[in-house]
């Protein structure tokens, strides 16, 4: 599980990113989305997340702005730019390739293609 | 329960500096933790156990102190500006751009041949009293003793001009040492007290060349009339000499 948690870690800011792509979000929501979508088997800290939105605010790859809740208590909304927008498809690409060759280089070549 | 959410982000972020930038993350984080919170109660879990959950998923949050650190450190010329100061052990931490390192230099180099100069008048202004006294019976006094006034006021006046043309990116770094407590130094503020210093050191200047003239014209009529019982009157007319000049100043400002 650690391995794997690790691995997850490692693509941060291409959740995040996934995450606001489909509209903006606020920090729970993004967490609570993710651990739903891994079965609660994969859970962010809080301290990753905030991490990673000062990290995309800062390189510019979101923006972000208080939501009104009306009952007192502000939340901090996320909205992912232009620039973001580029930085997600180009982090797809680059895990798309890297996979592709992980998974070369992992298998055990045999003389009848590869065994597992 | 959640004022002991409060605490706890409290806690977790004391070592982080005052910023608003941190304020914020403060708030955004308990908004965040208050909802999970209340996603686990209604889930049906305990109050000590939903706490626990939410406290155990936020994690190290060292790292992210630092970039808050690194961020206030690194806008010094915003609002922060105190903060870098309170955590900065010696002025040695505080940053010059080269133009200022070069206007400082020539400011020193400057000052130094002031001082020089200043000194050498003042210990020599005695000479055209006794030589101008010696050679010319009569006149040769007073001529020697206007001469040796005149050294005296040159002297002063190198150094109250050296003290006035102290470079603004010194009288800076002053400020902000003098009021690193205050937590809204905003640029209204630092303007004012930019003045206030600048206030304060012409007057101290004045008042420094005024003892010395007192001094200089005490002695100069003591020796002269050789009225030494009433001279001494002097300096309490340059006191408040002294206290007028102060009133004035305050009163124009």
């Amino acid at each position: 599980m650690s391995i794997t948690a690790d691995l997850i870690r490692g693509h941060t800011d291409t959740i995040i990113l996934a995450a606001l792509m489909s509209g903006d979000s606020y920090g729970y929501r993004i967490s609570r989305m993710i651990s739903k979508q891994t079965d609660g088997r994969f859970e962010m800290k809080e301290a990753t997340l905030y991490t990673a939105f000062k990290r995309l605010e800062e390189s510019g790859c979101i923006s972000s702005y208080w939501g009104e809740e009306g009952t007192g208590a502000r939340r901090r909304y996320y909205a992912i730019t232009a620039t973001g927008r580029e930085t997600y498809t180009k982090l797809m690409h680059e895990w798309e390739e890297a996979g592709a060759l992980i998974e070369r280089l992992i298998r055990i070549p045999t003389a009848d293609g590869f065994i597992i | 329960m959640k004022t002991k959410l409060k605490d706890y982000i409290d806690t977790i972020f004391a070592d982080a500096p005052q910023s608003y930038r941190a304020y914020e993350l403060k708030e955004e984080m308990y908004t965040d933790l208050c909802e999970k919170y209340d996603d686990l109660i209604a889930e049906g879990k305990t109050p000590a156990a939903a706490y626990h959950a939410v406290i155990s998923g936020v994690g190290d949050i060292s790292e992210l102190i630092e970039e808050l650190r690194r961020e206030t450190g690194a806008d010094t010329s915003k609002e922060s500006e105190s903060y870098y100061y309170e955590e900065a052990p010696s002025h040695a931490r505080r940053a010059y751009t080269v133009e200022e390192q070069e206007t400082i230099r020539k400011y020193r180099n400057r000052g130094a041949v002031m001082t020089a100069l200043s000194v050498a008048m003042y210990t020599t202004c005695w000479l055209p009293l006794v030589i101008l006294g010696a050679l010319w019976d009569g006149v040769g006094g007073i001529v020697g003793l206007c001469v040796m006034f005149l050294m005296i006021a040159t002297a002063t006046a190198l150094n109250i001009i050296h003290g006035m043309t102290k470079p603004e990116c010194l009288r800076r770094g002053k400020d902000a040492k003098d009021d690193d407590d205050d937590d809204d130094d905003d640029e209204e503020k630092a303007e004012e007290n930019r003045q206030k210093t600048g206030r304060r050191a012409v007057f101290k200047a004045v008042s420094s060349a005024l003892w010395l003239l007192v001094v200089a014209i005490y002695l100069g009529v003591s020796f002269w009339t050789g009225a030494w019982h009433i001279t001494w009157i002097i300096f309490l007319i340059a006191a408040a000499v002294e206290n007028i000049i102060k009133a004035c100043m305050d009163l124009r400002s």
